[in-house]
């Protein structure tokens, strides 16, 4: 069909160039051929020309046009329609809506092909739903909405990284994230974040983002997840984890639009742990004293409200030959830490499509960014962490008096030195005020990221497609601690420096070749092409306190007032060089067979036995349209069977078959002690998944159910070398992890009239993971080691991804507990035991769209159930007696569990909370369930706004507006850490917020 | 056409694929790491690797603390009642309640082969046979044999002969193989340094000397250190070899170049970049602090070093108690560190430097040697003398009066902690007795062995299970299965990334050990039965 309208619009141009006439007026409606409503805001063009016009909201419009042109109309959601003029002056049009068969779709490089072609499963999302209900990162707004994604966010909120996981965890050491694709080219995103229950090298533990965080969600056109290793094969070594393809916005034919979008967000952290005001202080400082009256929760008036506020502008325009897109976007933002707590980015973003010839298409896209970011709240931990502060403060002393006076004047020292009411000692909190206005931590991040494509139609058959693309990004660093930030920290008097500048470069270039053919009941469709990846980072940080040193002056930051200087310096390079083909052999329209193929050479293979054959990932996959095949009631729009089976890889890390020594702080040579592993190969996971799309009723209802099984082998190990060996650690690779689960979609349109329509879909995600096989030398893996602070997690041969592991009461053989001579229980003997896994069973989201005239509403209710979670922070306040559930125990004069009841509440607590307590008391079931997005939105009617513009509309929109269950004591998504060491784990995380907003939106 | 494309494409990603070799070999080679090639220049191949070894025995490795701390504070130190704290590690189930904590005791096994073993094998040996490198070999050689008998002093049997010789494990081998080697390693490098003076006529080398943070190049230190470290193993092997430990101690004796004597041969760590971790764990963190046996002699006798090991506390109650130094219990049960800590701290500061061996423990070892008429002269001389080194060493005044005393070790008087105040556990004065047994001469020349090799935790730790002197108190609170409150640790167990990572050698060391992998299980030398 493609085909023939390629033809049309050939002949039409012939026909175009040579004819000459006199312009006349046409007019007309174009309408809705099912329903008969008006289609509005369509695009005219006479085709062959830039001639083009909208047609307004009612669907009328009116061109000057010669009498023998032809018609092009257009718009989303609709098949384009060519009508001859043919001397007429109204010309009324009927468009069909998108043929459900024909709908086409963005696969693994950039590849559009058939829906119905496909043989895995994958799942788009629009810019409505990323941009309509924004999050503080953009990326997060995919929670809920993606059966099998799992959206997680760092416990850092403004500014922070995401957490996303496609179909489980598979891999121990090569990173789980997803590979980022923009507009068919690679893009970083990798998170720089350092979550730990101290901190790092005397700094709390931070979260300074993610590449995708950058992004203007406004620019964005859809994501669309390619969930499987069948979708992202073509993309082989990088595969793994699935891919994200995200594509923007572009340029509209035949009208000029503006678009100006402001929103305002305020968030309050209304989900926070529970404290009391009714007891006062002991002489340890910790909240078991005597009764107080008029007691204050510090924390009700440490946080502030954050707000955000994010201004876009864009414009698109354009003809039948070349349209361009433009838009600016700024945004401002405080944490609830307040003003000192800030983040401002610019966005530039200039995206252009041209017809160099009919068949020569360039598309060139830009984009710049500019973030500036103060003082980001920590993730957690002990160091510098303010949420502590406020939490273990206690209710008979006023923090008001520690917030103008957070410094005082020291005639011993001559500078202003830290008021706080206890000593300052490395496991204890510092004054909040200090932290936010004297450890001052600040970063300029500089990004851009341009592509070029250039796509030649040689024939409706053959097409040839270059590409390439950079995306840079520059962030110099600075982070000041002033004398008396807690010394045994900083391990100074005089205060902390850190500075420090990292690039970060991926350039991409591809090359692809495409052909398709019929050949009677056979139609053919392959590419094969090739592409280059390079990624290259530097990083160079100096921090006075590497390698013991200190900064001699108070307060003089500067790298010269260092004792040591000690840097980090490193510059990785890493190049990977692909070639791939595709091909999808069909039969009659409802039979689909698609095999690729790609052998990846990689520089991280250097010095290994495979270097010179890289690896090879091939997929294959089957799908039948049962309704087309067989014959079937005119009520079923589609029913496809898939099946599909493939192998990829993940990516190497670098140099680890080539290890060296290296020069330390202190200028010594640090010899290198891991044997090179000359045999490396790959992480591979093998990928078998199986579902159907079920449509009936004119798609009214829909089903999209898909089953998948992976097993990850030659997981990468650093072991520990036997002693004797000359070495004291070596890789190999071994290992399955197996993950199998169900997704599934479930699309329904309860009601669809004139002026009410109701859209719902339900999305489930259950997965399942577990160990196959480690290696012979490791029964446990250890992913991480917390145990100062009561966590660790664990994979042993036959368990799971997300095993926790934490003290536990003693018991006696049937389960009760162990009582010692005091009347309390106590802690198991030896080391950690298992109590249950972190995962979800399973991840639920119901997302709801009402149209009610101009109204629109939407709400999102998602759930997770199952996993259970470790609440350190809780444990570490009901040790200190700040906590709420700790006054409720006093005033009832005991504890009550399993049936016991316990009298002296502090030595229970004194015993069972803190971090070393027993922390079994603070595993929690992680199941919630909440109304994660709200709004409703009101476009006024053109009516109203005569020639003003085009649209105006307006929304209130809510993010984590409520819980409708939740028993645990934080909320279980948001993180210490992004990168999968800490799974369901709190340790004073900044309270997750609720957030509410409004939105106004003009189309000009 | 599809065929003509896919040539193209093949012959376009060989031709990139073969022109990228070496271009991607770079790219898979750290341009911050260093090969000994790039090493070459002023001998820096061999001698960089130095600083790194000299950091890593009193272990301190580019000033990262928090691993010395695991690799012998809360091990050999605390055991040897020199340190303690109230910091409540593991809510009290941590080394010093006797219990072995798996990611503590494996530090020294881990950091011992990964710092010491290892650069020596990969990078100084395979030069050793070379003249030009030669002498750089010796040093490395006693700091080999110095570092790894503190190893399998602290474990039991491990990989000493055969290390390197394979990559999948094995090659464990009995202590008493161990010790012969070391020996043996002490007889080459001695050799090889005595050949170097006497060739070259010089005891030092200008090459080596700029790498030398403990003897400043100075070879016939080195020599007089290697004969007091071969003194030192021979006496830990009395009791089970005691005609091995006779003939080295007198090789160590007839060595011409003598032992370490006078203030300036105390062997320590120093360097500008370099810090002392106590100074860290003590005063930064709050995590060490006087131990209760080193306060009962030090207070005790009046002993005018402990102003030097420690710092007076402030607190009141103490003083009151006539106690102007407080110290703690080994395996208490505080609850954790409160907001004031009553207890002394060490005076140790961050740019001291660290001592490895002090010249007062050759004449310890030799009154020890003299009471087994291994040695010419008089134990009570040599007694005298190793008291009168260690006074001289802190430049304090008094040792004849000190010498003569007969005050004795104090009682354990704690005012903030009223129920961990206990009797003093040892009850020798200073004071010289000739016509005591053997048994109490040892005793009391291991009592103030202990006072002067203060803060070498782990020799002490040896002394107290090779002797049993000097005498320990009880734990408050034991969190081990196998040793009663009033036992002492008699080995670390092995850790478990060394059981994992081999084990096949796991098996055999216990074969060697002859017990259960426990820490109530005797090693090799440290025999069940008195010292005499």
């Amino acid at each position: 069909m493609k085909i023939n309208r390629f033809i049309l619009i050939l002949t039409c141009l012939l026909m175009g160039s040579v004819a000459f006439a006199q312009n006349t007026r046409v007019t007309g409606q174009v309408k809705d051929a099912k329903t008969g409503d008006p289609v509005s805001f369509v695009t005219v063009i006479q085709n062959g020309t830039g001639n083009a016009v909208s047609a307004d909201a009612d669907g009328r419009y009116a061109i000057n046009v010669p009498a023998n042109a032809s018609l092009r109309f257009s718009s989303v959601g609709y098949d384009e329609v060519i009508v001859e003029v043919a001397g007429r002056s109204v010309v009324d049009v009927a468009m069909n809506s998108d043929n459900v068969l024909e709908e086409a779709v963005v696969s693994a490089l950039g590849i559009t092909r058939a829906a119905k072609s496909l043989t895995y499963a994958e799942q788009v999302v629009s810019s409505e739903e990323i941009a309509g209900n924004r999050a503080a990162n953009m990326i997060t707004s995919l929670a809920g909405k993606a059966s099998g994604v799992t959206v997680t966010q760092s416990a850092a909120g403004m500014g922070g990284s995401a957490k996303i996981s496609i179909r489980g965890f598979r891999s121990v050491n090569s990173g789980n994230e997803p590979l980022y694709i923009i507009n068919g080219v690679p893009m970083s995103s990798s998170a720089d974040v350092s979550g730990d229950t101290y901190g790092s090298s005397g700094m709390a533990s931070f979260d300074n983002g993610d590449g995708i965080g950058n992004l203007n969600p406004d620019d964005i056109e859809s994501i669309t997840i390619l969930k499987g290793a069948s979708a992202s094969a073509l993309y082989g070594t990088q595969a793994a984890n699935g891919v994200i393809l995200i594509t923007t916005k572009k340029g509209v034919a035949g009208q000029t639009r503006v678009t100006f979008n402001s929103t305002t967000n305020f968030e309050n952290p209304v989900y926070r742990h529970e404290l009391q005001n009714t007891y006062g202080h002991d002489a340890s400082w910790k909240s078991w004293g005597s009764k107080v009256s008029n007691g204050v929760r510090a924390a009700d008036n440490f946080f502030e409200t954050a707000h955000t506020l994010t201004n876009s502008l864009s414009v698109q325009s354009g003809n039948d030959r070349n349209q361009t897109y433009l838009s600016y976007g700024n945004t401002t933002a405080n944490s609830i830490l307040g003003k000192n707590s800030k983040l401002s980015r610019h966005n530039i973003t200039f995206r252009n499509t041209t017809k160099l010839a009919e068949n020569l298409t360039l598309d060139a896209s830009v984009q710049f960014i500019r973030q500036y970011t103060k003082n980001r709240p920590t993730t957690g931990g002990l160091y510098h962490n303010p949420v502590m502060s406020v939490y273990h403060f206690p209710a008979d002393l006023n923090l008001n008096e520690y917030k103008e006076k957070f410094e005082v004047y020291d005639m011993d020292r001559n500078l202003m030195v830290q008021n706080w009411y206890k000593p300052l000692t490395a496991n204890d909190d510092e004054n909040p005020y200090w932290i936010t206005n004297r450890i001052i931590s600040e970063q300029w991040r500089d990004r851009a990221m341009g592509s070029l494509s250039l796509r030649w139609d040689i024939t409706p058959k053959v097409y040839l497609q270059a590409r390439a693309s950079a995306d840079y990004s520059a962030r110099r660093e600075s982070y000041k601690a002033y004398a008396t930030t807690t010394p045994s920290v900083v391990l100074s008097e005089n205060g902390q420096y850190i500075t420090g500048k990292r690039t970060s470069m991926t350039a991409y270039a591809d090359f692809l070749a495409g052909y398709k053919d019929n050949w009677g009941d056979f139609g053919f469709n392959a590419t094969i092409g090739t592409s280059i990846n390079y990624d290259e980072s530097t990083n160079t940080t100096i921090n006075s306190r590497y390698g013991g040193g200190e900064l001699k002056l108070a307060n003089i930051f500067t790298v010269n007032n260092m004792t040591v200087r000690g840097t980090d310096e490193s510059w990785y390079r890493g190049e990977l060089i692909g070639l791939f083909a595709t091909a999808t052999l069909s039969f009659r329209d409802w039979l689909f067979l698609d095999v690729t193929g790609r052998n990846d050479w990689s520089s991280t293979l250097a010095f290994s036995e495979s270097f010179k054959t890289g690896f090879f990932y091939p997929s294959a996959g089957l799908s039948v349209l049962l309704n087309e095949a067989l014959n079937m009631p005119s009520w079923v729009d589609l029913f496809k069977v898939r099946a599909s089976y493939a192998v990829v890889g993940n990516d190497l890390p670098s140099r680890v078959t080539n290890p060296l020594g290296s020069v330390a702080y202190s200028g010594s040579v640090s010899s290198n002690t891991t044997a090179p592993f000359g045999t490396l190969k790959p992480e591979l996971s093998a990928s078998f998944e199986t579902g159907f799309d079920l449509r009936l009723f004119n798609n009214r209802l829909s089903f999209d159910v898909e089953y998948y099984k992976t097993n990850t082998r030659n997981q990468l190990f650093s072991l520990n070398a036997p002693a004797g060996s000359g070495y004291s650690t070596y890789y190999v690779n071994s290992g399955n992890i197996q993950n199998q689960g169900i997704e599934a979609t479930v699309g329904f349109v309860p009601v669809e009239t004139r002026n009410f329509v109701w859209k719902s879909s339900i999305n489930l995600g259950m997965n399942r993971n577990k160990v196959l096989a480690l290696n012979d030398e490791i029964q446990t893996f250890v992913i991480c080691d917390a145990t100062n602070h009561g966590y660790a997690l664990k994979l042993t041969e036959g368990g799971s991804y997300g095993d926790l592991y934490v003290r536990r009461f003693a018991r006696d053989a049937s389960g009760n507990l162990l009582l010692d001579d005091s009347g309390l229980p106590y802690k198991e003997s030896g080391e950690f035991t298992y109590i249950g896994n972190t995962e979800p069973r399973l991840t639920a989201g119901w997302n709801n769209n009402f149209q009610i005239g101009g109204f629109n509403v939407n709400f999102l209710i998602d759930g997770r159930f199952g996993g259970v979670a470790l609440d350190a922070t809780q444990a570490d306040l009901d040790g200190w007696g700040t906590s709420a559930y700790t006054a409720k125990c006093r005033e009832q004069g005991y504890v009550e569990y399993e049936g016991h009841k316990f009298n002296d509440v502090n030595a229970f607590f004194s015993r069972v909370g803190g971090f070393e307590g027993i922390n079994e008391f603070y595993v929690y079931d992680a199941t919630n369930v909440r109304l994660r997005e709200a709004s409703i939105g009101y476009s006024l009617p053109k009516k109203i706004l005569g020639n003003f513009c085009q649209d105006l509309s307006i929304s209130l929109v809510g993010r984590n507006l409520l819980f409708f269950y939740k028993k645990i004591p934080y909320d279980p998504d948001s993180l210490l850490d992004t990168d999968g060491h800490f799974e369901g784990f709190s340790f004073y995380g900044m309270p997750t917020t609720r957030s509410l907003g409004f939105n106004i939106k003009v189309t000009f | 056409m599809k065929s003509i494309f896919k040539a193209i494409f093949v012959a376009l990603a060989i031709t990139f694929v073969f022109s990228s070799c070496a271009k991607w070999e770079d790219y898979n080679t750290n341009p911050f790491g260093v090969t000994d090639e790039m090493l070459a220049a002023d001998y820096n191949n061999i001698g960089a690797y130095y600083p790194q070894i000299m950091q890593s025995v009193y272990y301190n490795y580019n000033n990262s603390n928090w691993e010395f701390q695991l690799v012998q504070n809360l091990t050999a130190d605390l055991w040897a009642g020199y340190f303690s704290n109230v910091s409540a590690f593991l809510s009290n189930a941590n080394t010093g309640n006797l219990f072995m904590v798996d990611g503590w005791v494996g530090f020294e096994w881990d950091v011992t082969y990964k710092r010491v073993m290892s650069p020596i094998f990969n990078s100084i040996k395979p030069l050793a046979d070379n003249d030009q490198y030669r002498h750089f070999y010796a040093p490395a050689l006693i700091m080999q044999v110095m570092a790894m008998s503190r190893l399998t002093d602290c474990y039991g049997p491990c990989i000493y002969s055969k290390y390197g010789q394979s990559a999948t494990g094995g090659n464990f081998e009995s202590m008493q193989d161990s010790y012969n080697a070391f020996f043996n390693d002490l007889d080459i490098a001695v050799g090889a340094l005595e050949n170097f003076i006497n060739t070259t006529g010089s005891t030092t080398s200008n090459n080596f000397k700029r790498f030398d943070d403990w003897c400043n190049g100075d070879f016939a230190k080195w020599i007089r250190f290697a004969n007091t470290l071969r003194l030192r193993l021979a006496m830990h092997i009395v009791k089970v070899d005691p005609a091995k430990a006779k003939s080295e101690a007198q090789k160590a004796i007839g060595n011409s170049y003598g032992f370490l004597s006078g203030k300036s041969d105390v062997v320590t760590m120093h360097a500008a970049s370099w810090q002392h971790p106590l100074y860290t764990l003590s005063t930064a963190w709050n995590d060490c602090y006087m131990g209760a046996v080193i306060e009962s002699f030090l207070t005790g006798y009046s002993d005018p070093r402990e102003g030097k090991y420690f710092v007076e506390t402030s607190n009141a109650a103490f003083k009151a108690a006539g106690r102007n130094f407080a110290s703690i219990r080994m395996g208490n049960d505080a609850p954790g560190k409160g907001a004031e800590i009553p207890y002394s701290l060490l005076s140790t500061q961050k740019t001291d430097a660290a001592i490895i061996m002090v010249p007062a423990e050759a004449q310890f070892l030799l009154a020890e040697a003299a009471l087994r008429g291994w040695v010419s002269g008089s134990a009570k001389t040599y007694y005298e003398a190793g008291v009168k080194e260690s006074f001289n060493q802190y430049g304090v005044g008094g040792v004849d009066d000190y010498l003569a005393s007969d005050a004795i070790p104090a009682d354990y008087v704690n005012p903030v902690e009223p129920s961990w105040n206990i009797k003093a556990a040892n009850f020798l004065s200073p004071k010289w007795d000739e016509s005591a047994s053997n048994e109490a001469k040892l005793e009391r020349i291991i009592d103030q062995k202990y006072l002067a090799i203060y803060p070498d935790g782990y020799e002490a730790w040896t002394d107290l299970r090779r002797t049993g002197y000097p005498r320990q108190y009880p734990v408050i609170i034991n969190a081990s299965s196998d040793l009663k409150n009033d036992e002492i640790v008699r080995r670390c167990t092995y850790p478990q990334s060394a059981i994992s990572s081999d084990p096949t050698g796991y098996q055999q060391a216990l074969g060697f050990l002859g017990g259960p992998d426990k820490a109530s299980t005797r090693l090799w030398w440290d025999v069940n039965k008195g010292n005499f």
